[in-house]
Order: C-alpha cells, then sequence, then structure tokens
C-alpha cells in the first residue's frame, strides 16, 4: 500500500500567521455565492430523488387551473376567477415552499447534515438558504406555468402589472422559508411533519381567504385576518393582476402605490420577525 | 508497513519539541517559539447545566501545540475529550478560560480560523440519498480551499465507491468519507476524534498512513483515540484525560517515566522462599506471583537465578515494562477506586 506521494512531497508554506493577516477577510465574502450554489446543488439533486416531493410540486400547480374548469364554464366572470387563483397559489406555496422545506429542513437535521455544515466554512444563513433556494425556484418556475395556462384556458385577462404580482408571490415565498424553520423547531422527524405543518397551514388558508367567507366575518375579525402572513399574498396577486383590492373597486396611481408599500410591509414584516426567531431558536440538531 | 518503519523516527523527534514545548511555556518572551503556536488553551473550563445539576466536564486545562506536531489526547469514556475538542475547534464556547488558534478566538473569530482548521467528527452528517462523491462534493465547495473531490476520496481509499449512495456504504466507509471532508480542505490544524474508530485492520492502517503523509507534510493534528498504540505510533506528544483534567502529558516516554513494570507467573504451592527483590512481589495462596517493580531487568535476573538454583517451574511467566496502555489503565482504574 502507497500513502499518496501528492501529499508527501509538497512541504507546507512556512511563517503561516503572515499568511493569515491579509486577506483573510475579504475572502468568505467573495466565497459565499459558489458555497450557497454549490449547497444548494446538492440540495436539487436530494429533490429530484425525492420523488414523492416532486410528484407533488409539478403536479399541485398544473392541476390548479383545471380545478377551476367548472366555475369558468359556468360562467365566472374572469376577474372573480383570478380572485379565486390568488388563493389557489397560497396553496401551492404552502405546499412547494412550506411544506416541501419543513421536511427537507427536519430531514437534513435527522441526518446530521446541518450539524455538519455548522463546523465548516458556511454560515448559517447559507446553509439555511442553500436548502431553500431548489424548492424556491421550482416554486416560481410552477407558479409562472401555471399563470401562463391559466390565462388561455380560463379565460382570464392578462396581469394588469406583473410586477407587483411577482412581488406578492416572490416575497410570499421567501416568507414561509422561516415559518418551515420555525415549524422544523417543534417537528421531531419527517414523518411528524404531517401534524406540525396542519396550525400553519390552516391559518394561512384562512389568510388567503380559502376557508371563511371573508365578507360574512364582523369588521374586526376580517381586519385581523389581513394582517396574517398570507393575506398579503392575495391581495398582491389581485391588485398586481385586476388591479382591484379586496373590495373588489378599482386602484389606480398613488393608492396603488400605497397599497402595494403596505402588503410589502406586512409581509417583510413577518418574515423579519421569523428569522429573528430562527437566529436565535433554530434547534440545529436532533434532540436527544 | 511504513508506519512500523516510522515509529522510531517518530519517538526520536518527540524528544525535541517536547522540550521546546515546555521551554514555551516557561519563557513566554521567546517570540520566535511563540510564532510557531498554532493553539494555546489556558484554564479552560466548561460546565454543563446550572446549578445543582451542572456537571464539570471540562476543568481548568492549559494546552500549547506547536506547528506540526501530532497531539494524541487520551481519556477514558466521559474524560472529556470531546468537551475540550469543541472547544478548541470552536464549536462551543469554554464557560472559562481562552482559546486562540492561529492568534483567533475560535468562537467569535471563526471566518479566520476555520478555513484554516478540519474536522473530523464523531458524526457522519451527510444527506442519506446523496453519493459519496456528491456528499463530498458538496461538502468541498464550501470550503475556501479545496482539493480535487476525487484526490480526497482515493485519499481515503473510496474512489471506487464514488458512486454509492450513502445510505448504502458501510460504518467503515463513511468514518473514511469522514476523514475525506476532514482533509478536503487542505488544513494547516486538523481535529481528529476518534478517526479509526469502526476501521478494519487493513483501513486502519491505511489512516494510519494518511495521517503520518499529513503530519509529514506540516500539518498539526489533534487526534482522540480510544486506540493506545495510534496513539503510541503516531502522537509526538500526548496527553491523558480524567475527569476534565489533564493527569498526564509529554512523550510516551515522558508519560511512561516513573511507572513500574510488571512481572508475573504461576508458581507450584511447594516453591520455597523468593529471593531478595527490588520491587514489591506478592504471592497468592494459588500461587500466582505478581512482582512491582523498577528495576525489572535486576529483577527478572534475580528471579529467574532463583528459579534455575531451587529448581522451581516459572510457568506462564510476563514480563513487561511499563506501557502507555498500563498508564492509561492505573489511571482509568483509579476512577473505580474513587467511586467504588
Amino acid at each position: 500500500m502507497t500513502s499518496s506521494p501528492a501529499l508527501v512531497s509538497a512541504p507546507r508554506a512556512e511563517s503561516p500567521l503572515a499568511a493569515s493577516a491579509p486577506g483573510s477577510a475579504a475572502a468568505p465574502r467573495t466565497r459565499r455565492l459558489p458555497r450557497l450554489l454549490g449547497l444548494a446543488a446538492a440540495e436539487l439533486s436530494l429533490l429530484r430523488r425525492n420523488r414523492m416531493q416532486l410528484g407533488t410540486a409539478i403536479v399541485l400547480p398544473l392541476a390548479l387551473p383545471f380545478f377551476f374548469l367548472p366555475l369558468a364554464q359556468n360562467g365566472a366572470s374572469g376577474a372573480a376567477l383570478a380572485g379565486v387563483l390568488g388563493t389557489g397559489f397560497v396553496v401551492v406555496l404552502l405546499f412547494v415552499v412550506y411544506y416541501n422545506l419543513l421536511s427537507a429542513y427536519v430531514a437534513r437535521r435527522q441526518d446530521l447534515v446541518l450539524k455538519r455544515l455548522r463546523t465548516g466554512e458556511a454560515s448559517d444563513a447559507t446553509v439555511l438558504a442553500a436548502t431553500a433556494t431548489p424548492a424556491l425556484l421550482l416554486a416560481a418556475v410552477m407558479i409562472t406555468l401555471t399563470t401562463a395556462l391559466s390565462i388561455p384556458l380560463l379565460d382570464l385577462p392578462l396581469p394588469e402589472n406583473p410586477l407587483v404580482l411577482a412581488l406578492g408571490l416572490g416575497l410570499g415565498a421567501v416568507m414561509l422559508v422561516p415559518l418551515a424553520l420555525v415549524t422544523a423547531n417543534i417537528t421531531r422527524t419527517v414523518e411528524s411533519a404531517q401534524v406540525t405543518s396542519l396550525p400553519a397551514m390552516a391559518v394561512l388558508m384562512i389568510g388567503a381567504g380559502g376557508i371563511l367567507p371573508l365578507d360574512l366575518l364582523p369588521e374586526w375579525a376580517a381586519r385581523l385576518i389581513t394582517f396574517l402572513p398570507s393575506a398579503p399574498i392575495t391581495a398582491l396577486v389581485r391588485l398586481g393582476w385586476l388591479g382591484i383590492d379586496a373590495d373588489g373597486a378599482a386602484v389606480a396611481g398613488a393608492d396603488a402605490w400605497l397599497l402595494t408599500a403596505g402588503q410589502t410591509g406586512i409581509l417583510l414584516a413577518w418574515t423579519l420577525v421569523g428569522a429573528l426567531i430562527v437566529r436565535e431558536h433554530f434547534r440545529w440538531e436532533p434532540r436527544g | 508497513m511504513t508506519t512500523l518503519d516510522q515509529a522510531p523516527t517518530t519517538t526520536g523527534s518527540t524528544g525535541s519539541t517536547g522540550t521546546t514545548a515546555s521551554a514555551a511555556t516557561t519563557s513566554t518572551d521567546a517570540t520566535d517559539i511563540a510564532a510557531d503556536i498554532v493553539l494555546q488553551a489556558s484554564g479552560l473550563s466548561r460546565r454543563y447545566g446550572r446549578g445543582k445539576d451542572s456537571y464539570l466536564a471540562v476543568d481548568g486545562l492549559d494546552l500549547t501545540l506547536h506547528r506540526g506536531e501530532l497531539f494524541g489526547l487520551l481519556g477514558t469514556n466521559g474524560a472529556g475529550k470531546t468537551s475540550t475538542l469543541e472547544v478548541l475547534e470552536g464549536l462551543a464556547r469554554p464557560t472559562d478560560g481562552t482559546v486562540r488558534v492561529f492568534g483567533h478566538d475560535p468562537y467569535r473569530e471563526r471566518r479566520a480560523v476555520r478555513p484554516r482548521q478540519g474536522l473530523m467528527l464523531q458524526t457522519g452528517g451527510f444527506p442519506a440519498d446523496l453519493t459519496a462523491l456528491e456528499a463530498l462534493r458538496m461538502w468541498s465547495r464550501t470550503l475556501s480551499t479545496p482539493r480535487p473531490v476525487l484526490d480526497v476520496l482515493a485519499d481515503v481509499d473510496l474512489a471506487d465507491r464514488a458512486g454509492t449512495r450513502i445510505s448504502s456504504l458501510s460504518g467503515g466507509e463513511l468514518r473514511r468519507l469522514d476523514l475525506a471532508s476532514a482533509i478536503a480542505g487542505d488544513p494547516e490544524l486538523l481535529f481528529l476524534d476518534e478517526p479509526t474508530t469502526g476501521l478494519d485492520p487493513e483501513s486502519r492502517a491505511r489512516a494510519w498512513e494518511l495521517i503520518a503523509s499529513l503530519k509529514a507534510r506540516g500539518t498539526t493534528i489533534v487526534l482522540t483515540t480510544h486506540y493506545l498504540d495510534e496513539a503510541e505510533s503516531l502522537a509526538d506528544r500526548l496527553a491523558i484525560m480524567h475527569r476534565g483534567q489533564i493527569v498526564r502529558e509529554g512523550t510516551v516516554a515522558d508519560v511512561v517515566a516513573g511507572h513500574a513494570a510488571r512481572i508475573r507467573a504461576t508458581l507450584p504451592a511447594s516453591a520455597p522462599a523468593l529471593p531478595e527483590l527490588q520491587g514489591e512481589a506478592v504471592r497468592s495462596p494459588e500461587g500466582r506471583l505478581e512482582v512491582t517493580t523498577s528495576s525489572l531487568p535486576e529483577d527478572l535476573h534475580t528471579l529467574l537465578t532463583w528459579a534455575r538454583s531451587a529448581g522451581v517451574e516459572l510457568s506462564s511467566l510476563d514480563a513487561r515494562a511499563a506501557s502507555l496502555e498500563s498508564v492509561f489503565l492505573e489511571i482509568a482504574g483509579s476512577t473505580h477506586t474513587l467511586e467504588g
């Protein structure tokens, strides 16, 4: 048996302390993106190998427009359909981003992958963001496909302001990442995610207007619901696609900007709160 | 095998390293020696829990590591090896005391330290559905100075298992993948926590060669192990931990020095009284003889001469000098005396 000659024949440069001083502080910063992409590539391989997760993530968004086909054939207006489609998008995000990531984070923790990565050079944020990257990209692709498919299939109007639409869905998807991480804290195994995900899923569906008929609720309850993390997603989808507010009134100019800013603020606030909780309390190792 | 051939050389260089080490700890003004210090820990303590239930795992530990040396950290289970290692590696904050690695705090200034150190954990930590190659590549992409992934796999003899899923690798193969990720970043300082546990003898010999070759190129290595022969043949210096403290430290010769040798034999009950020995002899009623002595050759000679002239047959004769193992067992044994 031969010991690796390459190793033996290359004596290390002397004077280690001198070498460490300049440039070493700048190095980690420039390496951040390659690190994120390297880890994300591994996550993508894992996602590809998880047939169940991948299947749901592809089939559900594509099936969504067909759920609304009977409504469209029954003469529902394009505006009404685009409104409920916003709720549908939230459901898609919950499955493709929230639930997928919850299982992925719990699985990585169970396999001690998070523990290992934390001993290396990548920052905590990079490690967690890397797992989220493929799911977010997949969600972006699938929702774009769903939208593109829905417009001709359901005879919908073209989005009035696609940027606002994209902003709502994009931020909404990002907001679900810390939510998945917080939920991972109370989830011991991948299997138990089926149960621990339910509260957040239920609350977010209510916020998206999918469960309770909001116009039948008392004023205060309806107001409260607009501050749930999923409510701004539907609001921004509605505004971006149809240019209307929750009451169906057309919004334009400064009012539209104000509405966008307000809804974005709610999403950012939830994202921030989630991120702070994760930073302080995230559980990186399985419970002993 | 290469490791065996190297053993005398290792012990030879050991003496000088040991002297430098003690010189550095006594005279701090010698800056040329200080510049050579890779890791320095002083008054290190680590306490788990609070109040009554708290437990002091590491208790006032001092340690200095010099560039290029291989330091073995030995101890019984629960002696505090891993707790110490975690602090030195910057994975945990000490309750008390300071650690400096390359002149930085490894916990707070991890960005300065991590690119230059490699860790081999006891835990694994690769996604089950990735292949060995993918897992190592994933890890390598987080490193500042990654070596080619296939080279690293070849170093640990896993090249032929590159396409195998983590979930299908054997325990020994996983252990070698752990070692691969520890060396993948070409570290200057390498922590190996029980690197050969679970390896078959051949892989173990191969791992020893790899460790020796890393050392030969100047890597500073901290090694914990359950195998005393591993420490004995690889380590320049070693420390034996017991109950959170370092109870012996130095070269193998230093550690063993002053410990008594032992002669054992079985005598017929009819044998006459023993001759005068330098050491202490104990004869059991069943005829077992045990001599504890610091003058092994003299006492052995006396005993053999006596046996021949008295016509006594010394069966199952076993004479051995103090070894790392006997010192270790003595220290480990003191636990039982104290607890039991």
